[in-house]
């Protein structure tokens, strides 16, 4: 029965190799699941526009505006994260190797448009970030679900 | 006179994670890592057990400290999600360098 403990004793070296295999694919197929390929994009979709309420009115309006913005940018971000992991059914936080190709360009992009600031003044300047970086992240989806090693392992089973 | 013995890598063998279902449900949920969570639903898909014997196995190790239980409701259905603590992670890790240890000989 599955809740006594086993015999006295370990496992052979047989029965240690099939139970170490076994533990290997279930691995494999758990962290082999991917991020669905509408995640990426629609993160990429919501973070395009928001560099926008840098050039909404100082006015009560604008200001209340901004403040809206700001508000459905936290909640559609934190409802794709949501359904994303509900549809995957596992929680896996990205590994820098698989990261990398999307925080490096973006942080290119971030220090590119900071010294930029320094000669134009202009928020029209942010609202470029953003929608640059929203498109880096929403190509990032696909390179992911293409390059991702864990799921090239899990593909190759 | 008495001196300890010297530790072996197979002194990380856990009885309690080694029964089968068990050592596949903590791999499993090593898979998502440290911070990661795995669903109930997706980790009896992918061990092919019914609910009721998942439900059992995890009992075990989440009384041992091996494993954390976090249940949502969503659409009025209850969800749950299952992780490794940290303990679960170490004594995982350790009985995995065991069996290594045993098929190295």
């Amino acid at each position: 029965m599955e809740t006594q403990n086993p015999p006295n004793g370990h496992p052979s070296p047989e029965e240690a190799a099939a139970a170490l295999q076994e533990t290997e694919k279930l691995t494999t197929d758990v962290a082999g699941v991917k991020v669905p390929a509408w995640y990426f994009p629609a993160l990429g979709a919501v973070v395009a526009p928001y560099g926008l309420i840098t050039v909404l009115p100082d006015t009560p309006v604008g200001i209340g505006a901004m403040f809206a913005g700001i508000v459905v940018f936290l909640a559609a971000c934190a409802l794709i994260m949501h359904f994303g992991v509900k549809q995957m059914g596992v929680l896996r936080w990205l590994t820098w190797k698989e990261t990398w190709p999307v925080f490096v360009p973006c942080g290119v992009l971030v220090v590119a448009a900071v010294a930029t600031s320094l000669f134009i003044d202009s928020n029209w300047l942010w609202v470029g970030l953003s929608a640059a970086v929203g498109l880096v992240i929403a190509a990032f989806g696909p390179y992911h679900r293409r390059t991702s090693p864990y799921y090239k392992q899990s593909d190759a089973q | 006179m008495t001196t300890d013995p010297t530790p072996t890598a197979t002194d990380g063998f856990n009885p309690t994670i080694h029964a089968p279902n068990r050592l596949r449900i903590c791999a499993a949920l090593d898979a998502a890592g440290p911070g990661g969570q795995v669903e109930f639903a997706t980790v009896q898909d992918k061990l092919g057990v019914s609910a009721s014997v998942l439900s059992k196995q995890v009992g075990v190790l989440v009384d041992e400290g091996y494993v954390h239980q976090t249940r949502a409701t969503r659409d009025r259905r209850q969800r749950v999600w299952l992780s490794l603590t940290k303990e679960g992670r170490a004594a995982y890790e350790a009985h995995v360098a065991a069996l290594r240890a045993i098929v190295e000989g």
